[in-house]
């Protein structure tokens, strides 16, 4: 059993701890005794659509949006089609911007800027029985979409297995739920028939919990 | 006239300061309140020498201090000052005259690359040194492009740049800077040279600013710190001036002369680079002497205490940043005694109040996965979080120790420690623990 995952723009979209995501995700997979695939891609590349199970893509600099959206512009049918053909997606911090009007158009999203400073955050989902704890970058904030990721916030999209909450950061790290829902997600989607391990979360919850009681002290200082 | 109140009052308040000792920098801030752009009212010596950059700026500013005092120099230099706006404000009151006039003959100042634009804006240095730039923790402050901007405005003539040519964000300055530039950098690293960049390399900067094309590394001394040439041939590493070669272990070569290596590490190269290089276009030294004083230079600035039976040292990381945590992991990954490693913080920064942690997953921790650190103490507020970062950099659990109260750990030291303690810790707890070793 082998997992397939690209990471688009590994050396333009990696900024703040994001490659903890593809860390955490091979090891845990590799933990259920499924190989992993990890193919670097980035604006030298060709991407194949169909050859991947899961496309990941962090958060950048501006500069490094642009030259990335001017090589993702080139396979817009490319990922269009991954994305309705159910591959998972996931893309984190201000990359969503890729994908929406001022991107390659999939999404028709419409932000605004907003000279608000970055905020932590906990946002509820629909997937995921805990709050989602991230960075949330306000300088552009989203004021619409038909397919909002939190319950609480429009600061992210999902749609299908296309996955990007509006956070920055290791989400995998923060938020072992959301870990263990997609990674079961992107398994299933594979394999329907596998059968899980128990997944080990030695000090994943004990964190989690640790930063909601900071969350909620600095909210009352 | 106002302007010579406000050094007054300031400066009684910093002498006041002195005298309770106190280190502060409400001079600066008061100053600040009463006149927004007093700043500009300071004139600067003719040598004034401002040292920025994510990382080593404090050590190149104190060897530069250093090595002109040891010539007789009127040299001033904010070692005990913050690198912010208000510490370095704070720093010209205390050293100025009541009509803003710098005392000494020549002022060495690291400046907080954050700092640096609302400085840079108001006064005029004759040299600027950029060691490096790259990411930062804080999303809340910027990240390095966004610092890049800033300098880039604010720089002007006839200030001259002593740019690092490894680093390729910084060399694009000179896109944009009309005025005297030199550089400094390396030929070599102390090991096999590596061509390939892994995903994990916290690769800040690396397409030509020019055509967008990624760059071609020759040589890679680590992250994206190295040799390049954009292969359309619009950005091409500079030579430098004084091109530094490692010879081995204990000694390197500048402009042809032996240099005596106080610890192998790229940390202390890179500085002896800078140092050299400014010294060099300042002509105030001769060269016989410049080697002299470099050759004496020890700027892995460990400091080692004993605790009962135990040595405590303390290496000099900065809090949130990757790249100072990379030199001293590559330090301490070259020991081979049995090692503890203490990690943990209460606060992340004086500044903010956050509690983000992503930066430690720019940390590459997999460098001292080896069999001298026998375990590693998470402590604090941020226990959890630094252990689950070292879990996924494959460190068995086993070697794991999760304590959140420092007392509980310095009670049980024997217990949790081996001979050598290595502490990675935030400013407050490491002064905790320097008490003790005392």
């Amino acid at each position: 059993m082998t997992i397939k995952i690209a990471y688009l723009y590994y050396d333009l979209l990696n900024l703040n701890g994001e490659n903890g995501n593809i860390k955490i995700l091979k090891q845990q997979l590799e933990k259920q005794n499924i190989k992993v695939e990890l193919v670097l891609l980035t604006t030298t590349d060709n991407i194949i659509g169909e050859s991947y199970d899961l496309f990941y893509i962090g958060g950048g600099t501006e500069n490094h949006l642009r030259i990335a959206l001017k090589h993702l512009q080139k396979h817009q049918q490319t990922i269009h089609q991954a994305i309705e053909n159910h591959k998972f997606f996931l893309v984190t911090g201000n990359s969503l911007e890729l994908f929406g009007k001022k991107g390659i158009g999939i999404f028709d999203f419409e932000e605004q800027t907003a000279e608000k400073p970055f905020q932590e955050v906990i946002l509820e989902t629909d997937f995921v029985g805990k709050g989602i704890i991230g960075l949330l970058n306000q300088k552009k904030d989203i004021i619409e979409t038909k397919y909002p990721f939190f319950k609480n916030s429009q600061q992210g999209i999902h749609y299908i297995n296309f996955f990007a909450p509006k956070v920055f950061g290791p989400i995998f790290a923060k938020n072992p739920l959301f870990l263990e829902f997609f990674l079961k997600q992107l398994v299933l989607f594979k394999y329907p028939f596998f059968t899980f391990q128990p997944i080990e979360f030695e000090f994943e919850e004990m964190a989690y919990y640790n930063y909601q009681k900071l969350m909620h002290k600095k909210l009352v200082e | 006239m106002k302007r010579i109140l406000i050094l007054i009052l300031t400066k009684i308040i910093a002498f006041i300061l002195f005298k309770i000792q106190k280190n502060s920098d409400l001079p600066g801030l008061i100053a600040l309140k009463l006149d927004r752009a007093i700043i500009s009212y300071f004139t600067l010596p003719q040598n004034t020498i401002f040292v920025s950059g994510t990382n080593i700026k404090s050590a190149v500013a104190n060897n530069i201090y250093q090595i002109y005092t040891k010539e007789g120099y009127n040299v001033a230099e904010n070692a005990f000052s913050s690198n912010h706006y208000l510490g370095v404000l704070t720093y010209l009151i205390k050293n100025s005259n009541l009509f803003g006039k710098i005392k000494p003959n020549i002022l060495v100042l690291k400046v907080d690359t954050l700092a640096l634009e609302n400085i840079l804006s108001k006064l005029t240095p004759s040299h600027l040194i950029v060691t490096n730039l790259s990411r930062e923790q804080s999303m809340i402050t910027g990240h390095f492009e966004e610092t890049f901007i800033k300098i880039k405005n604010n720089i002007k003539e006839p200030t001259k740049l002593i740019l690092n040519a490894d680093d390729p964000l910084v060399f694009s300055l000179s896109l944009h800077y009309k005025g005297n530039i030199t550089y400094f950098g390396i030929e070599n690293n102390f090991n096999n040279q590596n061509t390939t960049l892994d995903y994990d390399d916290n690769l800040d900067f690396l397409y030509c600013p020019i055509c967008d094309t990624k760059l071609i590394y020759e040589k890679i001394f680590y992250n994206n710190i190295g040799h390049y040439h954009c292969p359309q041939n619009h950005y091409t590493r500079p030579t430098p001036q004084y091109p530094v070669t490692i010879d081995n272990q204990e000694t390197c070569l500048i402009n042809q002369q032996k240099i005596k290596l106080s610890e192998p590490v790229l940390y202390h190269v890179y500085n002896l680079a800078a140092t050299y290089t400014l010294l060099k276009e300042q002509v105030l030294i001769d060269n016989e002497k410049i080697i002299n004083h470099l050759n004496n230079i020890k700027d892995i600035t460990i400091e080692k205490y004993q605790h009962h039976n135990k040595n405590f040292f303390f290496p000099p990381t900065k809090t949130t940043n990757p790249v100072s945590y990379y030199h001293i992991l590559d330090y301490i990954s070259k020991q081979k005694t049995p090692i503890t490693l203490v990690i943990g913080y209460q606060r992340l920064s004086n500044e903010y109040i956050e509690n983000d942690v992503s930066w430690l997953w720019d940390v590459k921790f997999e460098l001292i996965n080896n069999d001298y650190i026998k375990n590693i103490i998470c402590l604090e507020k941020y226990a959890y979080d630094i252990a689950l970062r070292l879990k996924y950099a494959n460190f068995n659990p086993d070697r794991i120790t999760i304590i959140k109260n420092e007392q509980k750990f310095l009670k049980n030291l024997d217990e949790y420690t081996s001979e050598n303690i290595y502490f990675l810790t935030c400013d407050n707890l490491t002064k905790k623990f320097k008490k003790k070793g005392k």
